[in-house]
C-alpha cells in the first residue's frame, strides 16, 4: 500500500469517527440527558416509554435528517467547486436558495399552508428551487454547451431578484406569515414528516454514489475544460451530471430544512486543507464531515437557549463563518490555490 | 500518422483555416511555424476535436477522428497545451497520474502499481524524478513545462501535440526540452507535432516543417526547403539574414531592421 492510500484511509477513518461521535452526542444531549443507565435499559428493552419516545420519535429523525442534509450540502459544494474550478462557489451561488425561499414565501402568504397544511412547504420550496435551476440552465445553454461563467453570474442575479421579491412579499404580509417565513429562511432540522426524511436520505446517498463515480473525471476537469477533453472526458456530460446532481441535492435540502448556510462552502474548504484536492477522497470525507458539522451545530442550536431553540442556520453561519475566517488567516495559499 | 484533408475552420463567421491539406508523418518531429494568427493553435485544436471543422476531414492512424470516441482519441494523442494552469494546487506525482485517466478501467478507483510505475518512468524521462513530492506552485516555469510533458508521456500515446513548449523559457530549458523530445522521438519512436515560434530551433530539431500563413499552408517540407530568405521575408514581411549552422548545415535566420 502506498503513502497516498494510507493517508486516504487515515483521513477517512478520522472523519468517519468524528461523525459517529457527533451522532452519539446528538442522541445523548438535549432537554433530557441520557446516561449509561438509559443505554442499558434501551439494550434490555426496558426503557421508559416517555424517554423511548424522545429517543426514537424526536432525536432519531432529527439526527438522521441532519446527517443526510449536512452530507448533501457538503458534496454539492464539492461538485460545484469542481466544475467551476473555483473554491469559492457554493450550492447557493446558483440561486437555488433564493428560488426555494420565494416558493415558500408564496405558499405561506397565499394561504396554501392554511388550506393544505404545512406539508405543502417542501413541495413549493422544491418547485421554486428547481425552477431557478432550469432558468439558469436554459439561459446559459448555447450551441450544445453549458457556459459556466454565465451560470455563475445569472445564478447570483436570480438570487438577488428572488430575495428582493421575498422582501417585497414580507413587506406586504401579515406578522404571522413573517414569523413563519423568517423561521424557515434561517433553517431548521425540526421536520416531523418521516417520509420526507427517508427521501432526503436516499437522495443524499445517491448523490454520494454519483459523486464517487465521477470523482476521477472531476480531477481531470480541474485541469481545465480542454485539458479534460484531451484526457478523454466527455466534459459536456460531466458538467450536466454534476450541475443536475448538485441542484437536486441542494434543492431537496433547502425544501426540507430551509436555508442552512455555509455547510456547502466551509466543509469542502476544510477538507481541502487536510486531504488535498483529489475528488476521490475529498467527496467522501466532505460528506461525512458535513454530516458531522450539521449534527453538531444542531446540538448547539437546541441546547444553547433551551427550552427554546435557535434556527440551526444561525449556528452554522456563525460557527462556519468564524472557522472560515480563521482558516483563511492561517492557510490562504492552500485555500485559494494560487 | 496524421493526415489533414481540405480542412476549414471558422470561429463564428471568422475563417481561421481555409482548405488546409497536410501530412504529419509517423515517428517524426514535425514543426508548425507561421506568424501569430496564422491558425497554428487552431490546427491542433481541430485535430483534438476541441473545435469542430466547417469542412474537411482529419485522419489519425487512418481513422477519421470524427468517428472516434473521446477516450479512444485520448489513447492516441496526448497534448501539451500552452496555458495549462491548474485551478487547485497539487503535488507533481498526483498531477502526472492524471495522465493515466484514459487507461483506467471503468470501476478502477485507485491508482494501480503499474500507474505509479508509468508515472515514475515519465518523471525519469524528463529528468524530474526528485520532484515527485513537490507542489506545482513551487516549480519554476521550466520545471513546470517538464512536468507537463511528463504528464503527456504518462498518457502513453504514440502522438504528442505541443503548443509552443519552449516559449517563455530560458535558452537552457529551451534546448533541454527539445533534446528530451528528440530523445523520445528516437528511443521510443514517438511522433511529435510542435507549434513553434523560434525558427532556428525549429530548423535544428524538426525533421519536417509546415509553414502556415494567412489561413493556408504556405509550404511544407524539410527545414532546408523552408527556412529560406525569400520565403521567410515574404511570410513575415521583414528583412532577414540567412546562413547555415556550421556543424549541422541546417539553415538559420536572423531578423534585421532596415
Amino acid at each position: 500500500m502506498n503513502k497516498k492510500t494510507s493517508k486516504w484511509i487515515f483521513w477517512f477513518t478520522v472523519v468517519f469517527l468524528i461523525s459517529l461521535v457527533s451522532v452519539v452526542f446528538a442522541f445523548v444531549i438535549g432537554s433530557v440527558n441520557f446516561g449509561l443507565k438509559e443505554l442499558g435499559d434501551l439494550i434490555n428493552n426496558r426503557l421508559d416509554p416517555v424517554i423511548s419516545s424522545i429517543f426514537f420519535d424526536i432525536r432519531l429523525p432529527r439526527v438522521v435528517l441532519g446527517f443526510a442534509v449536512g452530507g448533501a450540502l457538503a458534496i454539492s459544494g464539492v461538485f460545484l467547486q469542481g466544475i467551476f474550478r473555483n473554491p469559492l462557489v457554493e450550492p447557493y451561488s446558483l440561486g437555488i436558495s433564493g428560488g426555494a425561499a420565494l416558493g415558500i414565501c408564496l405558499a405561506i402568504i397565499s394561504g396554501l399552508t392554511l388550506k393544505i397544511g404545512m406539508v405543502i412547504l417542501p413541495f413549493t420550496g422544491f418547485v421554486g428551487a428547481i425552477s431557478t435551476v432550469i432558468a439558469v440552465y436554459a439561459i446559459n445553454f448555447r450551441k450544445q454547451s453549458l457556459r459556466l461563467n454565465g451560470v455563475l453570474l445569472s445564478g447570483v442575479m436570480i438570487s438577488f431578484i428572488a430575495s428582493s421579491l421575498v422582501m417585497l412579499l414580507m413587506a406586504i404580509a401579515g406578522s404571522d406569515s413573517i414569523t413563519g417565513i423568517i423561521f424557515w429562511i434561517m433553517g431548521s432540522l425540526d421536520q416531523s414528516n418521516i417520509g420526507l426524511i427517508i427521501i432526503m436520505c436516499v437522495i443524499s446517498f445517491a448523490g454520494l454514489i454519483v459523486g464517487l463515480f465521477y470523482a476521477q473525471r472531476l480531477n481531470a476537469f480541474s485541469l481545465g475544460e480542454e485539458e479534460a477533453m484531451h484526457l478523454g472526458i466527455n466534459t459536456e456530460r460531466l458538467k450536466k451530471v454534476m450541475f443536475i446532481t448538485a441542484s437536486i441535492l441542494t434543492g431537496c435540502s433547502v425544501s426540507v430544512c430551509g436555508i442552512i448556510g455555509f455547510v456547502g462552502l466551509v466543509v469542502p474548504h476544510f477538507m481541502r486543507i487536510f486531504v488535498g484536492h483529489d475528488h476521490r477522497i475529498l467527496i467522501v470525507t466532505s460528506f461525512f464531515a458535513g454530516a458531522a458539522f450539521l449534527v453538531a451545530c444542531d446540538i448547539i442550536s437546541r441546547t444553547i437557549i433551551s427550552p427554546l431553540e435557535l434556527p440551526v442556520g444561525v449556528i452554522t453561519g456563525i460557527l462556519g463563518g468564524g472557522l472560515f475566517i480563521y482558516a483563511l488567516s492561517k492557510k490562504d495559499t492552500i485555500l485559494l490555490g494560487e | 500518422m496524421i493526415h489533414v484533408e481540405s480542412l476549414s475552420v471558422a470561429y463564428d463567421e471568422k475563417e481561421i483555416l481555409e482548405d488546409v491539406s497536410l501530412d504529419m508523418r509517423a515517428c517524426e518531429i514535425t514543426g508548425i511555424i507561421g506568424p501569430n494568427g496564422s491558425g497554428k493553435t487552431t490546427l491542433l485544436r481541430a485535430i483534438t476535436r476541441i473545435v469542430k471543422p466547417k469542412a474537411g476531414k482529419i485522419f489519425v492512424d487512418n481513422l477519421d477522428v470524427e468517428t472516434l470516441s473521446n477516450l479512444c482519441l485520448a489513447k492516441k494523442i496526448a497534448v501539451v497545451s500552452q496555458y495549462a494552469i491548474n485551478a487547485f494546487d497539487m503535488n507533481v506525482e498526483d498531477y502526472i497520474l492524471l495522465g493515466r485517466i484514459p487507461h483506467r478501467r471503468s470501476l478502477q478507483f485507485i491508482d494501480s502499481a503499474s500507474d505509479h510505475n508509468v508515472a515514475k518512468n515519465a518523471l525519469f524521462l524528463v529528468g524530474m524524478l526528485d520532484f515527485g513530492n513537490r507542489m506545482l506552485s513551487s516549480l519554476s516555469a521550466g520545471e513546470r513545462q517538464l512536468v507537463l510533458i511528463a504528464r503527456a508521456i504518462t498518457q502513453q500515446t504514440k502522438v504528442l501535440l505541443m503548443d509552443e513548449p519552449t516559449s517563455h523559457l530560458d535558452i537552457f530549458h529551451q534546448i533541454k526540452i527539445l533534446e528530451i523530445i528528440k530523445k523520445l522521438n528516437i528511443e521510443k519512436k514517438l511522433t511529435f507535432v510542435i507549434v513553434m515560434h523560434d525558427l532556428n530551433l525549429a530548423s535544428q530539431f524538426c525533421k519536417r516543417l509546415i509553414l502556415l500563413n494567412d489561413k493556408k499552408v504556405r509550404i511544407q517540407g524539410t527545414p532546408e526547403e523552408i527556412i529560406k530568405k525569400d520565403i521567410i521575408e515574404e511570410v513575415y514581411k521583414i528583412k532577414v539574414f540567412n546562413e547555415k549552422f556550421p556543424h549541422t548545415k541546417k539553415p538559420f535566420i536572423l531578423p534585421v531592421s532596415d
